[in-house]
């Protein structure tokens, strides 16, 4: 029955005027044809934009390196996630002193990560590390795209009217405002308050963090992510990562993750110099 | 997106199609049977809008039973209405319990940890929460601790043999009314700062009714056979915000020195942390 | 009470991958995927709680002495998506769980699979599976795992 509907909303949509993609100039030669096909099977919601809605994981990185075990096991173990995927542009163009910073951090206070001591992860660490294992679902109510993230329930709503940053306001995961461009969810955020770091590594950003996001769905289960992001007192240029979030099979649903309870790791956590991954005190 | 809703949906769109009960997209905003019979504006499946965000103006969140006027509060009578005299119906033994939670409450309330309220305390909390609503979809995002709870049909059973801060809720349509079936609730949060409190038996039913487009009707069903000797029923009104810029802000706990955690404000400048990487990178810090 | 600080060993499997370990959120600074070890005891304590669970385990050594141990495990998401509930584990219950060790010497470690007194074999959520062979044998505990 849900193929049907989509294709009647696809029939119904058929003269919806829809914006040029980026890069599209209307009137130009289409893409090939399985693109056409690809976009043409893309659920939409009633207002025309693709529907963004579902529950999501990231595909890259952790999940790719846990296939290995998936097949000799029979079984996904999996575990809280830090791992950055191949689409994540290490190493950073950090400015020199940040650099000394990053590599200070990395060495002597790992165990400070705040996400650690289960803070929001902020952005676009949320969506790159912690979705790797625990899924996003995306709610599209035409006024708002809304992210609730499994881990440490963390939640971003995105109004889609392209309106303007609040001033005096910081926070873990900035302030987002977004807007349609075609197909792509274009999301801009600011409003940092300079708390929240990249990974365990000690890579980070800070209050001055601006990142501009892309969520574009390339076919029914598959939605290409990218994050720009500047901080002009951390990086020499601005940087961009790429993800893709796939699907989750149908009957999986968030199972509510708080991080805060009984947190016990911290008070075991060893400092270590020189070769961090093999060296304990 | 689940879709055991959408068979759910069809036989209450026939239902209130049949009731004759206005156009798809359009409220009418009749009053004039008195709020029960409002026909509110609709989403496209003809489910109830509740999208928006919506805020208690009640001071249940200091004791549901009702309070004298306090150093920031005034007066509130029992927010409690079944059973009619506003007290809940504690088991004899679970009375004793709660005074020694009151007593102890300005630690032992898990709040003052940064815990997420619960179930139905998140409701009546000071701060706004909002309802996110698509065809399928139904969440409601509040303020406190940036919890979250996901409506899923009640055509997906609960999840068992595992508790959850804010509880596992299934939904369906009873008319305009949207119930809520609340389980798993464990027994780490109060319904109030006054040490009401519940085993994690608490079955909590919620019905969630639009009086008109700014005006909501909640009620809530609480059952616990460890703590209460029969269900009882709360009941408030939640009210819209209205302004166009109005906003969910973000809520977040820091620990502090005193080993709790403590609400940061995102309007605090001092929260903000400005970096100074050459300070941190003096062995002056302490860190060989 | 039948319990010893040795391994039920069937089948091992030992998945050191090529790829390195990847550093996650506090694994690497509190646990080693170098140091595997294989208990045999008895349940305590089942905490299916936020981050973490957590089994309290009792487990007699060679000697006749017995040392508590803290087994970490995954979110409790991960764990419920893995099989397990509140109800998994109850006080008296006989375990045996493999694992690997805290970097800090303490008698914890974060458990990777277990198989529970039902028979029933289930994951906990580690990064990788740890080898069930034989502990290098135990030792008097130098700190005691937090409660």
């Amino acid at each position: 029955m849900r193929k049907w509907a989509i294709g009647a909303a696809v029939l119904a949509l058929a003269s919806f005027p829809v914006r040029p993609a980026p890069g599209q100039t209307p009137g130009t030669s289409a893409p090939t044809t399985t693109d056409e096909v690809k976009a043409a099977s893309i659920p939409r919601l009633a207002d025309g934009h693709p529907d963004l809605q579902g529950l999501w994981h990231n595909d890259s990185g952790y999940q790719a390196a846990m296939a290995n075990m998936r097949n000799a096991n029979g079984n996904l173990a999996v575990a809280l996630g830090d791992f950055h995927g191949a689409g994540f542009p290490l190493p950073l163009p950090y400015l020199p002193i940040a650099e000394k910073v990053k590599d200070y951090r990395n060495l002597h206070d790992p165990y400070h990560d705040p996400e650690a001591h289960c803070h929001i992860p902020g952005v676009p660490r949320e969506i790159e590390q912690p979705t790797s294992l625990f899924p996003v679902q995306i709610i599209q109510d035409e006024k708002n795209v809304v992210l609730l993230f499994e881990y440490a329930h963390d939640v971003r709503i995105i109004p889609e009217d392209d309106s303007s940053h609040p001033k005096h306001y910081w926070t873990w995961d900035g302030d987002s405002r977004g807007h349609w461009e075609g197909n792509t969810f274009v999301v801009d955020v600011a409003n940092f308050n300079g708390r929240a770091w990249l990974d365990m590594e000690g890579n980070f950003v800070d209050e001055n963090e601006h990142v501009v996001e892309r969520y574009t769905m390339v076919d029914p289960n598959a939605i290409e992510y990218s994050a720009t992001v500047e901080d002009p007192t951390v990086f020499t240029r601005p940087w961009t990562l790429h993800l893709t979030l796939k699907r989750n099979p149908p009957k999986e649903q968030i199972v509510y993750y708080d991080c805060h309870e009984g947190e016990r790791d911290v008070q075991h956590y060893t400092r270590s110099e020189g070769n961090k991954a093999n060296k304990h005190e | 997106m689940s879709r055991g809703l959408l068979p759910v949906l069809m036989l209450t769109v026939a239902v209130m199609t049949c009731r004759g009960l206005g156009a798809q997209g359009a409220g009418n905003g009749n009053q004039s049977k008195g709020a029960e019979s409002y026909s509110p504006q609709r989403l496209t499946d003809g489910t109830p809008d509740f999208r928006g965000i919506w805020e208690a103006r009640s001071t249940a969140f200091v004791n549901i039973e009702g309070h004298p006027a306090g150093k920031r509060v005034g007066a509130a009578k029992s927010i409690v209405v079944d059973p009619p005299e506003g007290t809940i119906p504690y088991l004899p033994d679970a009375l004793k319990q709660r005074a020694e939670r009151y007593a102890n409450r300005v630690s032992a309330d898990p709040a003052s940890n940064c815990f997420q309220a619960g179930v139905p305390r998140a409701t009546y909390l000071p701060t706004p929460f909002q309802i996110v609503q698509s065809v399928g979809n139904f969440a409601i995002v509040y303020t406190d601790n940036h919890a979250y709870r996901i409506v899923l049909p009640s055509a997906i059973p609960h999840d068992d043999g595992i508790d959850f801060f804010m509880g596992d809720s299934r939904g369906h349509w009873e008319g305009n009314t949207l119930v809520v079936d609340v389980t798993d609730l464990g027994d780490q949060t109060w319904l109030d700062a006054a040490g009401n409190y519940h085993s994690d038996r608490l079955h909590v039913v919620e019905r969630y009714t639009l009086l008109g487009r700014d005006t909501m009707k909640y009620e809530a069903t609480m059952e616990d056979p460890v703590v209460y000797a029969r269900p009882w029923i709360i009941r408030l009104l939640l009210y819209r915000d209205k302004k166009p810029s109005a906003r969910i802000i973000e809520d977040e706990c820091l620990e502090g020195a005193d080993g709790l955690w403590h609400h940061v404000s995102p309007f605090d400048a001092k929260a903000v942390v400005h970096h100074d990487y050459k300070a941190e990178l003096e062995p002056a810090r302490g860190n060989p | 009470m039948k319990s010893a600080a040795f391994a039920v060993v069937t089948g091992a499997i030992w998945l050191i991958g090529a790829a390195p370990a990847p550093a996650h959120h506090s694994f690497a600074a509190e646990f080693d995927l170098e140091k595997p070890i294989t208990l045999h005891g008895t349940a305590v304590k089942w905490e299916m709680i936020n981050p973490h669970g957590y089994i309290t385990l009792d487990v007699k050594n060679d000697d006749g002495s017995v040392t508590r141990w803290s087994v970490e495990m995954g979110a409790p998401s991960t764990l419920y998506r893995n099989g397990w509930r509140k109800d998994s584990v109850k006080e008296g219950d006989e375990l045996t769980i493999s694992g690997f060790r805290a970097r800090d010497g303490s008698n914890t470690i974060f458990g990777s699979q277990a198989r529970l007194a039902d028979g029933r074999r289930v994951l906990g959520g580690a990064p990788r599976a740890a080898p069930e062979a034989p502990p290098q044998g135990s030792s008097p505990p130098d700190k005691q795992p937090n409660p």
